[in-house]
């Protein structure tokens, strides 16, 4: 539904030429949510406008709905940018009018629209987003959360077919982050609406999308099914995105460490504390980031395994049983092959 | 002078002066409103970049500004004479206010107009809104409380200017006190004069302000 074919983005001042994005090809399909993460500079803010044309590209070619933006007349790419909305990490409502007014704003511009259809459409978005009782609030008077979801309602009024969000959560505490991605998964699911989500943070990928790119300097480093990405990262840029430097203990030189993925398909259950009772062993918690929704677990835990290979084996095949994902991790960064995988 | 004379000579000036402020305020408005939405959005960071009609119109804003008012007043006697009749009186007064003020306030609306988050300017854009409805739409409503400050500011500076146009012999409160204050010696009068202006900008300011306040949804 939206192909990005070869896209190049250079910005080109007096002195000097700074390529922002160079080859970028990706195809979304329609319903899926996909996710672009990046660290900051890598491009992620600009491959984002090019595809709504907010940036226009300087090369290749955004192809949505089956037509090339590049081809489309003024009045077309407007058209096209209300099938494809946008939300941002500043939120930017328009401070000077109400909740309700903020959300009536895509339809006023809309031509021979009554002001009481469009009122009733906004509440009822109001509603979706669980905010009907602020409609009357200035933005100012919301928290960071709440403008957020007003700005998704702002966003659903133009009843769009594509939701681009540009780092829309990396404003909000873990606690909103987590609601705000929730309302966006349900959007998904609730109104077909295909979703595009920039980030810098593993773990939002990790908890709603289907598939990812990894940017790094304006390339595509590599790109897949997240569950794929996140249990064999190729690159080290992937690896870095996972396993946050300076986030992880140093290793140990000479121990082994595993890395353990739960990606949702592993059920509530003391992992850990079954393992250690069962391969009779301890392991060391070297970090954890891990988050129960719905039942399920999703996040990664990085343990070190005792001396004793036995206990290694017995470690591994207890992982394999339970259905963990586990992958080695060594000193320098290098995942080992050969590991088994569940 | 007698007390009543005095009350009545001030009471017409007062009234000569707002006529004079509040006409050339507005029309100064209907241009310089415009013309500093213009200057902002053809800026290069603006929503229609445009560099020479933005240099063009910098330029001209730039050099009306830089002419003292009281030589702007002579030397555009010929067009004011041409737009009016006369060079004489309040109404002549009008028209040099407006020349000095408009592209004053044009600055003063420029700079208001810019001051909206350019966040909010690519979220409604993103939104397919059309230029024209983005000024009408977001840059002026999100600019009011900004813009209202700023006309409290021109109308004030206007009161001001206004005060020089004594020299061509408007009624004013200004010519009051060029005439009976400067010309005559009449301390008192001088005073009670410069004692009326003081009031009217404090009352403009605090009233802008007030309204600002009122209108402003940002903070509460």
């Amino acid at each position: 539904m939206i192909q990005l074919e070869h896209l190049n983005k250079t910005y080109t001042s007096e002195r000097s030429e700074v390529e922002a994005l160079s080859d970028i090809s990706l195809t979304i399909n329609d319903g899926e949510i996909f996710g672009i993460i990046g660290l900051s500079g890598a491009g992620k803010s600009t491959l984002v406008r090019c595809i709504n044309f907010l940036e226009r590209p300087t090369g290749g070619k955004v192809i949505f709905d089956g037509r090339d933006m590049a081809s489309l007349s003024h009045k077309e790419l407007l058209a096209a940018r209300r099938q494809m909305s946008m939300i941002f990490q500043g939120f930017n409502l328009l401070s000077q009018r109400t909740v309700l007014r903020n959300v009536c704003f895509p339809m006023e511009i809309e031509k021979g629209r009554s002001r009481s259809e469009i009122t009733a459409k906004a509440m009822d978005l109001l509603r979706t987003v669980g905010l009907e009782d602020k409609a009357d609030s200035y933005p100012s008077q919301l928290s960071g959360g709440q403008q957020q979801r007003v700005a998704i309602a702002r966003a659903l009024a133009t009843d769009p077919k594509v939701l681009l969000c540009d780092e829309a959560t990396s404003a909000l505490d873990p606690t909103t982050t987590q609601s705000i991605l929730s309302l966006i998964k349900r959007i998904n699911r609730e109104m077909g609406v295909t979703v595009i989500v920039i980030t810098h943070e593993m773990k939002v990928i990790e908890q709603i999308c289907d598939r990812v790119a990894v940017l790094d300097h304006g390339l595509i480093a590599e790109q897949g099914n997240v569950r794929d990405v996140f249990i064999h990262p190729k690159t080290e840029i992937s690896r870095n995105l996972i396993l946050p430097q300076g986030e992880v203990t140093e290793f140990i030189p000479g121990e082994r460490c595993l890395r353990l993925v739960f990606d949702g398909e592993t059920l509530l259950e003391p992992v850990i504390s079954t393992m250690t009772m069962e391969c009779k062993c301890k392991v060391n918690i070297l970090f954890a980031n891990t988050k129960i929704i719905d039942s399920r677990t999703y996040g990664q835990m990085l343990i070190q395994m005792p001396e004793d290979e036995l206990a290694q084996e017995r470690i591994m095949a207890f992982l394999e049983d339970k259905n963990i994902d586990f992958r080695e991790e060594t000193a320098d960064g290098n995942t080992e092959t050969g590991s088994a995988d569940a | 002078m007698e007390i009543l004379k005095l009350a009545q000579l001030m009471l017409d000036g007062l009234g000569e002066t707002m006529y004079m402020v509040l006409v050339s305020t507005s029309i100064a408005y209907v241009i310089g409103l415009p013309l500093g939405i213009v200057l902002c959005i053809t800026d290069k960071e603006g929503i229609r970049p445009n560099r020479v009609l933005n240099a063009v119109l910098g330029f001209i804003v730039n050099m009306l500004r830089s002419v003292p008012f009281l030589i702007l007043l002579v030397a555009i006697m010929p067009f004011t004479r041409k737009v009016v009749g006369t060079t004489i009186g309040s109404t002549a007064t009008i028209v040099p206010l407006i020349v000095g003020s408009a592209p004053f306030i044009a600055r003063m609306v420029e700079s208001s107009v810019k001051e909206v988050d350019s966040g909010v300017i690519e979220a409604v854009q993103s939104m397919g809104t059309p230029d024209f409805k983005i000024i009408t739409k977001v840059l002026i409503p999100e600019a009011k409380p900004s813009l209202i400050m700023g006309a409290a500011i021109a109308i004030t500076t206007i009161l001001g200017y206004s005060a020089l146009a004594g020299f061509t012999g408007g009624g004013c409160l200004g010519a009051i006190a060029v005439n009976y204050g400067y010309y005559r010696y009449k301390t008192d009068v001088m005073l009670v004069t410069v004692l009326l202006l003081v009031i009217i900008v404090q009352i403009f300011q605090e009233v802008g302000m007030y309204i600002t306040r009122k209108t402003d949804k940002r903070i509460k």
